[in-house]
Formats: C-alpha cells, structure tokens, sequence
C-alpha cells in the first residue's frame, strides 16, 4: 500500500515538475530578483526617498485614486450587463458574450490608440459636439485624469464581468419573484439577495480590476497629463530611459506592497459584508424572532398589501422594460465604438488623427504591407504566440492530469498555480527584465515566450481544470480495467475528452501573447520585436494613421480567431455526442 | 476513431508550429550597424538621407532605432549590453557621456570631413548639424504672433507644450522673462522653473519632440516650444502654424560610437559617410537643421537657408547653448527637473 501511495506521488510529481520549475524560474526568481535590486546600495536613502519625497507619494496616492476610481465606475456600470448576460440565452447570450468578449481580446494599446482618435482636438467626440453646434471651442477631453480613467473602465469592464458572470449565473432567478412575493421592493429585492448573493464575484471581480489599474502604464503615458502620473508609469520611464534601475526596483516594490494591502483590506471589507460569504446553520435565535414579526403583518393588511404592490410592479415592469434595452445600447456602444473608430481612421487619406477624415484612402495599409518592419513583427508574434501556446498547453495538461480528480494540497497548489494572475503585471515584467538581463534573455524570443508562457498559464490552466473536472473518472478506471496502461487510458480516454477545453485554452493563450503588450515593451528591443512593441514605438513617436490602421488589422485578425474558436466549438458540438456536448459548454 | 483523426490533426499542428519556430529563429540575424536617434521626421530624415544611402552603398545592414539620451547610454555601458553603435547626441547629453566616459574617441583617420570647423570635430563626437528650439504658435488662434514672455503669461490662455528636458527650457524662460542673453549663464534654475511653473498647469505636458509635431498637426496644442525642423515640418505637412526666432536656443548635434560598441570600426566608416557635404545638405532638405559641413551650404537652394538657425538674422536673435556649463551641471540640474516635472 505504501509503496503504491509512493508511487502514485512519484508520477504526480512528475507531471508537476514541468510546471513547478518554470514558475520558479520564470517567475518567482525574477520577482525575488527585484528586491536585491531595490535594496542594493543605500537601500534606505532610495526607499526614503520614495516616501518623504512629496513627488513620489503624491504618485503613490494619484495611483491609488485612479484605481479606486476606475474600479468603483467598473462595478457600477459592468453589474448589469453581467447580470443580463448570466440571464440571457441563444444568440442574444452570443452577441452579448462578443460584445464583451471582443474588447477583452484586444491589445490594450489598440484600445488606447482609439481614445486618442475619440477623444483628440479633432476627434470624434469634439466633432461630433461642434457640428451639433452644442459648442464653439473644441473641449480639452485629452490628456486629463478623465480620459485614462474612460480607457481604465473600458479596458477592465470585461474582467468584471467575467469575474460576475460566473457567480451570476449560479443564482436561481426565482428568488427574485421571491422577495417580490414576500413583499420587497425592487431595491431591497437586489441590493438584500442578488448583490450578497454575488459577493463573491464581486470580490475578485475588484481584486483583479484593481491590480490590473494599478499596474497600468499605457493608459497615462497616452492619455494623461504630468499632473497624474501613475506608479507603474515612473516604473516603465525608468527602465525605458535606463535611468536607475534600483529605483525602478524599489517602486516596483512599492507598488506590489501597496496593491497587496488593498486587496487585503477590501477582502476583509467585502468579507464582512457578506452574510452569504461563509454560509452557516440558522441558530435557534434567528428562528425564534422571525416568524413571529411576518405572520402578524401578513395577517393584518392582506387587502393594503396588495395594492402598493400592484402599482410598484407596474411601474417597475414599464422601467424594466425601456431601462434594459437603453443600457444595453449604451454599455455596447462604450464597449464597442472605440474600436469601431479606428476603421474610418484607418482608411483616412490625413497625415495625422482627424475625425472625420477628409478623405479615404489606402495608403496606409499599403504602408503597412510595404514595410518589411511590420511584416517582420507580425512573423515574431506571431512565432512568439505559436510556441507559448504550445508550451502552455503542455503544461496545463500536465499539470491537470498532475492534480487528478483528488490532490490532497489542490487548494495551495492552485493558488500557487494561478499566482501570476495576482502580481502586477508591471511589477512582474520588471522582475522579469532585471533578471533575463543578466542571463541575456532580454531582446531574445525565448524571454518574450518565457514570459507569455507564464502570464497565458494562470488562463489556460482554468480552462483545463474545469474540463477535466467534469470528465467521469471512472471512464479512466474503466479504460485500466480493461488493460490500458496509463499512457494509453489518457491516449484514447481522457486527451481527446480534454481536447475541447484545451483547444480553447490553446486559442486564449494565443490571443494573450499576441496582444500582450507590458512584457513584450519591457523585453523587446531591437532584435526581437513583438507587434504590440511596434505599435507602442509606433504611436509614442508617431500619431499617424498607420498605427490606426495596424490597429484595426489587429482588431480583424483577433475577431476572425474568435469566429474561428466559436465554429469550432459550435461544429463539435454538433457532431459529438450528448458528453462531450456538455464538456466543451462547460469550456 | 474520429477522436483519433482529431489527435493527429493536433499532433501534426503542434509539430510544425514548433519546426516553423526553430527554423525562423535559428534565421534571425543581428543588425549589423545599430544608431540611436529620437524617432519622427527627424529620423525619417535621417533614414532617408544616412541610413539607406549608406545600406546601399557600404551593403551593411543599417538598424535605426529610438531612445538616445545620457541614461540610457550610460546603464546600456556600466551593464556591458551595448547594443547600439553609433548614436546621435545633443550637445548637453554629449558633454555628460565624455565625463562619464561612455564614448569611444573618434578614429579621424576614418571620418575625413575638412568643412567641418575645427571646433565641432571633438575627440568623441562630430557636430553634424545646429539646430534651434523655436517658439511656434497656431496662427488660426494668434494671428498676431507671440512674444516668448507671452508663452509664459497664464493671462494668456492656450494649450501648450515644451520639450521633457532642463536645458533649452530653462534658458528660454529665462530670457522670456528678462535675462539678457550675455547674461544667462550661470543659469539661475530657480527663477527658470518658477517662470515655468507659471504656466504649468495650462501644459498638456512635457514631451519628446516627435510628439510636439503630432501635436501640433492634430490641434491637440495651441501654442508650442520645439525643435525648428519639427515645426517646419509640421507647417510643410499643413499646419497653419508659423514660428519665431525670438529666444531662441541654438545647440550642436553630434555624431559619437558608444563605448564597447560591437562595431566600432563599421560605426566610423557610417560617421564619415553622414558628414560628407552631400548626405548633411540631403538631410537638410528633409528638415532644416543647418548643417556643420560649409561645403554643404554650397549644395543647398538660396531660400533654404533662411529658415536654418546659422542664418544671422535668425542667429541675432537667439543665444547659443553654454555646453561647458551644462557638462558641469547636468546631472544636479536634471535630477532637479525630472523632480519639478513629477509634482
């Protein structure tokens, strides 16, 4: 018994290893290795600095504002759109999924850029505003603490609702009826049993939006002013200009000390406002009070009730009605017009950003196809995305078939496993640079891969995991009863019934390498140059539409491999049978 | 069986994304003479006038990249990873590169250039070219033009911008706000950053010089300070903008090789190519930074020197950078901006 208890370990640890080192490796050395760096020399000037100096908290402090901010107008505005789509069926849940999804798989830079071409002297919405004739002078929209909180927002509202989305679903809409029935108005009814009931989304949800701001640099380096720079920003200049390094490493630990205890404190915050967070027995208390305070009110005023009810559901049903329909519009219009706008832009015949153009042309595609520069960074991320997709998808499924249905550590592996989705990710990049440096990693696709590799696992390995999860274990069992070894159960058993979710992981890992833009900015140089390297070098130095025009060939590529991915799974759910059906739903 | 067909369809995938990698990386080859210069239609200028001529006629592979400045420079040598070979530095940055020893000494058996004056051929850098930082302005908002005292006037409500560096900036305001030329230096940073701080919050900010173009054809900005060939060609490209020459700050651009660089002797060979009468007049011609090489004024038409900053009328009415004051200052001075600049 032992020596098969042994055994077995023997084989998981197997399966871990290929993981368990490249995390180590690729990810928690390079974070270590940004704490010698930030402590060597005179390690308590350089922190004294930091924190004396009234520049650098009052970063400090804009960095959090700006997160605070963004992440609050994040919650408010994606609730109802992950409620309506936890709720929605058919093709309405698949065009509301696009709206959503389309943004999220999007470089982020691409996203910026289209603020510059909306929000510009001459962008869309000043033009739209002075032929309207609401104005006479164009409105300073650019370079202001509004316009990176707008990009913040668009760019985290699909993290929110995915990180929603989940928890939403699980809610039986009946309680709503419910509450309704036992006399709660709409507002109790909601903000009394959905939102603590949704807690827990709600939780990660602004975790994962918080760091993602946090961590941002594209965002106000573009769209902002001196006057509210932000912590990763500094981080990025620094490194850029190669100015000092070791500051830029004890930022780099300000900035993750600062975002840790945050998202402590807004877990304990959000923890004690859930009552539903930890869900216990009804004490003998509770039972006793309630029933009593109900059955009395109930009985007194059946016919009063009725009536307020009446005229409250009415009024409610006819908001309901226009309100859904409304927000949806707007909500998908904030989500999608800013990339919308970069194919008029794209197309223009001026030499800079201008809305509208004041012609058509193709000249900047044909730029585009004529430069072997972009041709040549298309062919590296592209190589980059291939190989990091590859390797994640080995790993992931090792690392599955590592865990089993039973791993007696799953949740601190797990954890461990999908770290590199709670660091920020500038503060991971930095780690990254200072340490490949000094292996010669940096400016070779091998670091890029390395780091996309690490960045896309966290995503793929989700993915996986809840394919496997729902794969019968037995079938595996069945297989060794029968004779097959190991290799040849999972061969002809559990591979092809994992395939599903794997090949979607495989597509998500590829999209996030190919629009990864942080890493790829910190270990890119000259030699190996990713597209969104490029395309950041591109509008730094040069607003033109060209970089509109890369952007929406981006935007199209990334909308055909979703297409793609969604035929894919469509086609083989129709082919296969009822188990796998309910596999790659589950994917 | 169908699960199996699937499978290899992966396999087969799997194999050749992996050989299509191995095979292209293995296809890679460094850049074979790397400069640095800042990006825009600067260095389109200069790719049309340096790079290419001298890719097709050396058949060296010539890289331009971005990002020359002294601390770039300076981390790039103390970490041993030179990637780059030849750089293009202002003369403030250069001064500061030579006393840190980050520049090899320029091989003059190579780079032959006898119109270049004596005093711009260096032991570790060749001026190639003199330009100016110019006050510009939109013409649709100030027909009248603008004074430099106005720039820094709040009164004066426009969007502005200013180069990200101390020098050419301290000087301008210095002057704007009364300095007589002769006697800016040493310069008074105090007063300089409190005349800027005036107008600090009507800024859209401090930014590289490629960005004070796009700015300024886009409308992002009223009233701007940059580099005379940016905005002339940020005219040219159809901005109803106009510049002056009042306050004006004149400064030598060089041509030096890094320290360590892997191809020193190649990065000689393409600085005597760049300084020869015939590439600085074509540079010229792609944006009008006046050239060191006097036989290139010889090449270049009549009306184009008018807009070049060694014109004397233009000359008279700005002052020269004091490159030794600032290759004393530098790095106090800068480490005071770069703080100015964060608050």
């Amino acid at each position: 018994m032992t020596r098969i208890q042994e055994m077995i370990d023997w084989r998981k640890a197997c399966l871990l290893a290929p993981v368990t080192i490249l995390l180590l490796v690729a990810f928690v050395l390079p974070l270590l290795y940004i704490v010698p760096e930030a402590f060597s020399g005179d390690a308590f000037k350089r922190f004294l600095r930091i924190f004396q100096s009234p520049v650098y908290t009052k970063i400090i402090w804009t960095t959090v504002r700006i997160s605070f901010e963004a992440t609050a107008i994040t919650l408010f505005v994606s609730f109802p759109l992950a409620w309506l789509l936890s709720r929605s069926k058919g093709i309405g849940a698949l065009l509301l999924g696009l709206v959503v999804l389309v943004p999220f798989l999007t470089s982020v830079l691409v996203r910026t850029f289209a603020w510059l071409a909306i929000l510009g002297q001459k962008g869309l919405v000043n033009a739209t505003l002075l032929s309207l004739g609401l104005i006479s002078e164009p409105l300073p929209l650019l370079f202001s603490e509004t316009a990176v909180v707008l990009a913040l927002v668009h760019s985290a509202i699909p993290m929110m609702v995915f990180a929603l989305f989940s928890v939403l679903r699980r809610i039986d809409g009946r309680i709503l009826l419910a509450a309704h029935t036992l006399g709660a108005n709409p507002a109790r009814a909601w903000f009394g049993m959905v939102v603590p009931l949704a807690i827990r989304g709600i939780q990660s949800g602004v975790i994962i939006v918080f760091l993602f701001t946090m961590a941002t640099f594209i965002a106000p380096a573009f769209l902002g002013n001196q006057r509210q720079q932000m912590l990763a920003q500094v981080i990025q200049s620094e490194i850029e200009t190669g100015a000092n390094w070791s500051l830029a490493a004890a930022l780099g630990i300000t900035l993750a000390g600062v975002a840790t205890l945050i998202v402590v404190a807004l877990s304990i915050f959000l923890g004690i406002f859930s009552r539903w967070q930890n869900p216990r027995e009804a004490t003998q208390g509770d039972i006793k009070h309630i029933p009593p305070t109900v059955d009395r009110s109930v009985l007194r005023n059946p016919v009063k009730r009725s009536e307020p009810r009446f005229n409250m559901s009415r009024l409610w049903r006819v908001v309901v009605k226009y309100a859904a329909p409304t927000y949806i519009a707007l909500i998908s219009t904030f989500l999608l017009l800013p990339l919308l706008v970069l194919f008029p832009v794209a197309f223009s015949s001026a030499e800079v950003l201008v809305f509208p153009p004041p012609g058509f042309s193709l000249r900047w595609f044909e730029e585009i196809v004529n430069s072997p520069e972009w041709i040549e960074a298309a062919w590296t991320s592209f190589q980059i995305g291939a190989a990091t997709s590859v390797l994640t998808l080995t790993l992931a499924t090792l690392t599955v078939l590592g865990f089993g249905h039973k791993f007696r550590y799953r949740n601190a592996a797990e954890a461990l496993m999908l770290s590199p989705m709670t660091v920020p990710a500038v503060v991971f990049a930095l780690g990254a640079y200072l340490s490949f440096s000094k292996v010669g990693l940096v400016d070779t696709k091998m670091g890029i891969i390395l780091a996309h590799t690490v960045l896309g696992f966290p995503v793929v390995y989700l993915v996986a995991a809840a394919t496997f999860s729902s794969i019968d274990p037995g079938l595996a069992k069945a297989a060794a009863s029968l004779g097959a070894n190991p290799f040849r159960a999972f061969n002809t058993v559990t591979f092809p019934l994992l395939l599903p979710g794997l090949s979607v992981g495989a597509l998500l890992a590829m999209l996030n390498s190919f629009d990864e833009s942080i890493a790829s900015i910190f270990l890119s140089n000259l030699s190996v140059k990713t597209l969104p390297r490029k395309l950041w070098e591109g509008i730094r130095f040069n607003t033109s539409p060209e970089a509109a025009a890369v952007s929406a060939m981006l935007l199209t590529a990334t909308c055909l491999i979703i297409l793609l991915g969604i035929m894919v799974i469509i086609k083989r759910q129709k082919r296969s049978s009822p188990a796998l059906q309910a596999n790659s739903e589950s994917a | 069986m169908r699960s199996q067909r699937f499978k290899n369809r992966v396999v087969a995938a799997i194999l050749t994304t992996t050989s299509l990698f191995a095979v292209s990386s293995s296809a890679v080859k460094a850049a074979d003479l790397v400069v640095a210069s800042y990006g825009g239609s600067f260095q389109d200028g200069q790719t049309e006038a340096f790079f290419e001529p001298y890719a097709e006629t050396s058949g060296v592979k010539v890289t331009g990249t971005t990002g020359t400045g002294y601390a770039k420079v300076k981390a790039m040598v103390e970490s041993g990873n030179v990637i780059w070979d030849v750089i293009s530095a202002d003369g403030a940055a250069y001064e500061a590169e030579v006393v840190d020893g980050l520049l090899e000494p320029i091989d003059y058996s190579v780079v032959q250039a006898d119109g270049i004056p004596e005093e711009f051929r260096k032991e570790y850098g060749v001026a190639y070219i003199k330009f100016s930082q110019n006050l510009a302005w939109n013409k649709d908002e100030f027909p009248e033009g603008l004074t430099p005292a106005q720039f820094f006037d709040p009164e004066v409500k426009a969007r502005r911008v200013m180069l990200g560096l101390p020098y050419y900036n301290l000087e301008f305001a210095l002057m704007a706000d009364g300095v007589a030329a002769e006697d800016l230096y040493p310069l008074d940073v105090d007063r300089g950053l409190a005349v800027i701080d005036r107008i600090k919050d009507q800024l859209v900010g401090f930014k590289s010089s490629s960005d004070i173009q796009a700015f300024i054809q886009q409308g992002e900005v009223d009233v701007a300070l940059g580099p005379n060939g940016r905005l002339n060609n940020a005219i040219e490209a159809g901005a109803n903008w106009a510049y002056g020459w009042n306050g004006s700050v004149v400064a030598l651009e060089y041509w030096s090789v890094v320290k360590g660089a892997q191809n020193s002797d190649e990065a000689m060979k393409f600085i005597n190519f760049a300084v020869q009468p015939e590439q600085q007049a074509e540079l010229t011609r792609q944006i009008p930074y006046g050239p060191t090489n006097i036989e290139a004024l010889d090449l270049l038409e009549p009306s184009l020197a008018e807009t070049l900053p060694s014109f004397p009328a233009n000359a008279a009415l700005g002052v020269v950078i004091d490159s030794e004051w600032w290759n004393e200052n530098l790095e106090t001075v800068k480490q005071r901006w770069d703080e100015y600049v964060l608050q």
